[in-house]
């Protein structure tokens, strides 16, 4: 077993009398890629509000390395290592690919006012460290553009990417993508596995809900089903596709009930 | 200046000259005994109107060159578009403000204490729209009610002075510092789960509450009729210089240090993360932005630099009442703002000037049409917000 870097034991959480998800359970290892899959309304994206604290868990536990997570506030979750994207992109708009990626570069925010004030030696160093780690970031995702041109002119594919770039700047342990490949065209699809790929190759846990089943069923480790917010099943690509749960989830119902009905 | 330029310049002058012309330089005179109404012409009036503006284009003029002269020594770079290299240009021009300071330090030397007058006014409305700009330009948080800030400040030195006898306007500095920024984080406190209009109302009640307050606490605050600032505690004279010209010096140096110090926090992480939060604050939280201790902050700081210009403001006019916590002066500040542009230094400085000085002109030249200002800033904004939502020298990049 790989070193174990997220553990979701039986998270809930309820909107009024609607239960939004309901005991979810699952590990996730360093390097691991999981995919959460579901139909719509089926809680992923409620999932990934609870794990980076958007929403608070009204049950259960998120453990991150170790420490106890849920109940924190999102940014010092993001601190400790699990960064995520949005569904539909959350980018800074009027600042450049650099600033936006620098927001994300987490060890920027313990510098000293002072320092900022006298730009004294170390903080240029630093920024200077900073701006480099940035550049790194952008030319990781492959993104071509000039880093100092604003966000918010980048195309749809870029932006998708710069998230990423901005959620990798945290340096987190874990990255929650959320459907990284909704709207993208076939070929921008295939980049965006390679660089879910690449990610994981730098030890970087990734969590992704996606609704493309190549991209799932081509670089997931494993798959998590949900649906109605309830686990369905959780494997290997290979089992999930021949689960007659999850073929039941998808298609609404198997061949035989189809008949009775 | 290519020949063209001088063409447009003379063609401006005659264009203002043709403009005013009706109004300034001609006189009109009834003779009661024969009836006639005649119009003569009035040179004097009309000169005086002309030097009232020569030190407006002539620092214009005098900025211009600067500029031209650093540009073509090479020292001076245009701005990238971005972040990316600001720290590098601010390091390779870090004797340019100085020189800017110096050009307008001369000026305490031999302006009328009339001039001395607007220019100490436009300085503490600059720290006013570079402070408000802080929270309304740079984190995205509506203030509507910063005049109560200002009165804040000016009423920590009033009352000081008057408890304390021999407390000058620098020894209350600090102090007015101090309860600036407790008292914006505190009003910010509860306005950290408000966005755009309910956070406006609730800053409005701020600082019409704090007029209330001081209105009715008049063994403290001397009430409706105000306080008055003890002659040992106001700005004193130095260098063989006037008490306006000292007065005017410090204003120029406090705002010479706002600008270098919100320049410098714009340009910073800090800065940063504020942009981050007015762009997307969920994305911003969701970076590790702490978005609350973040816009605290915004809210603190941009209150001291209230504070400040209230010390300023009240040692200047040796005077304070509760209508300096007045909504005009909320509404006026915050009208710079947007008129400059919102999130920009320079446009606050620019907004600052021109809504100052255009009310000073048209109460000097054009008296008649003075009373009818407010009508032309709603104008002026109405246009602004038609022709260029951005303000004149604003855009909400960070550049």
């Amino acid at each position: 077993m790989r070193q174990l870097v997220l553990d979701v034991q039986n998270v809930g959480k309820r909107f009024g009398g609607l239960k939004a998800i309901d005991n979810i359970c699952f590990q996730v290892g360093k390097g691991e890629i999981l995919s959460v899959i579901g139909p719509n309304g089926a809680g992923k994206t409620t999932l990934f509000n609870c794990l980076s604290g958007f929403y608070q868990p009204d049950a259960g536990d998120v453990i991150l390395s170790g420490e106890r997570v849920n109940g924190m506030s999102p940014h010092q979750i993001c601190r400790r290592g699990m960064a995520r994207t949005f569904q539909n992109i959350r980018l800074f708009d009027h600042l450049s690919l650099v600033d936006n990626v620098l927001v994300g570069d987490t060890n920027h925010h313990s510098t000293s006012v002072w320092g900022m004030l006298i730009r004294s030696l170390s903080y240029r160093t630093f920024q200077q460290a900073a701006k480099e780690r940035a550049m790194k970031w952008i030319s990781f995702v492959g993104i071509e553009a000039d880093p100092r041109s604003k966000a918010g002119h980048l195309s749809y594919g870029n932006q998708r990417r710069l998230e990423v770039a901005r959620a990798l700047a945290t340096d987190p342990q874990v990255i929650l993508l959320d459907e990284p490949g909704a709207g993208m065209n076939p070929s921008e699809i295939g980049g965006m596995i390679e660089l879910i790929a690449k990610i994981r190759s730098q030890g970087i846990t990734v969590v992704l809900i996606e609704h493309h089943m190549k991209v799932v069923m081509d670089i997931s480790d494993r798959i998590l089903v949900l649906d109605h917010g309830e686990e369905l099943a959780i494997g290997k690509p290979e089992e999930i596709r021949n689960h007659p749960d999850v073929i039941e989830a998808y298609l609404g119902g198997s061949g035989e009930k189809r008949k009775v009905s | 200046m290519k020949t063209r330029a001088w063409g447009s310049t003379i063609l401006l002058g005659i264009l203002l000259v043709a403009i005013t012309y009706p109004f300034i330089w001609l006189k009109l005179s009834y003779e009661p005994l024969s009836g006639v109404l005649r119009a003569i012409p009035d040179f004097k009036r009309g000169f005086a109107f002309l030097s009232g503006l020569a030190p407006l284009v002539g620092s214009g003029l005098g900025i211009y060159f600067l500029f031209r002269f650093l540009k073509q020594n090479s020292f001076f770079q245009k701005k990238t578009t971005a972040v990316y290299h600001s720290y590098k240009h601010i390091r390779r021009n870090s004797f340019f403000p100085l020189i800017l300071f110096l050009v307008f330090a001369s000026l305490a030397f031999f302006s009328g204490p009339k001039t001395l007058n607007v220019l100490i006014m436009v300085g503490i409305y600059m720290i006013l729209s570079l402070g408000l700009n802080v929270t309304i330009g740079m984190t995205g948080l509506l203030v509507l009610g910063y005049a109560g800030f200002f009165a804040l400040g000016g009423y920590t030195f009033a009352i000081l002075q008057q408890k304390i006898p021999g407390v000058t306007w620098w020894m209350a500095m600090p102090m007015a510092c101090l309860i600036g920024a407790a008292v914006g984080g505190l009003v910010g406190l509860p306005c950290l789960r408000l966005k755009g209009d309910y956070l406006a109302i609730v800053t409005l009640g701020f600082a019409e509450s704090f007029r209330e307050m001081v209105r009715n606490m008049s063994g403290f605050t001397g009430g409706d009729s105000g306080l008055v600032i003890q002659a040992a505690s106001k700005v004193q004279p130095l260098f063989g210089l006037g008490v306006k010209s000292m007065v005017y010096l410090w204003v120029l140096a406090a705002v010479f240090l706002t600008v270098i110090i919100l320049h410098r926090l714009y340009y910073s992480p800090l800065g940063r993360a504020w942009t981050a939060i007015r762009e997307n604050e969920i994305a911003a939280e969701a970076m590790g932005v702490p978005v609350v201790k973040m816009k605290l902050l915004a809210f603190s700081l941009s209150a001291v630099f209230a504070a400040i210009a209230g010390v300023f403001y009240t040692a200047h006019i040796g005077f304070l009442n509760p209508e300096s916590s007045a909504f005009e002066i909320s509404v006026l500040v915050l009208a710079m703002v947007i008129l400059g542009g919102l999130g920009s230094i320079p446009g606050a400085l620019l907004g600052s000037f021109l809504l100052y000085y255009i009310p000073t002109i048209l109460r000097d030249y054009f008296p008649t049409i003075a009373d009818y200002r407010l009508l032309l800033f709603g104008t002026i904004m109405v246009i602004m917000m038609l022709v260029r939502p951005q303000g004149l020298l604003g855009s909400k990049d960070r550049v």
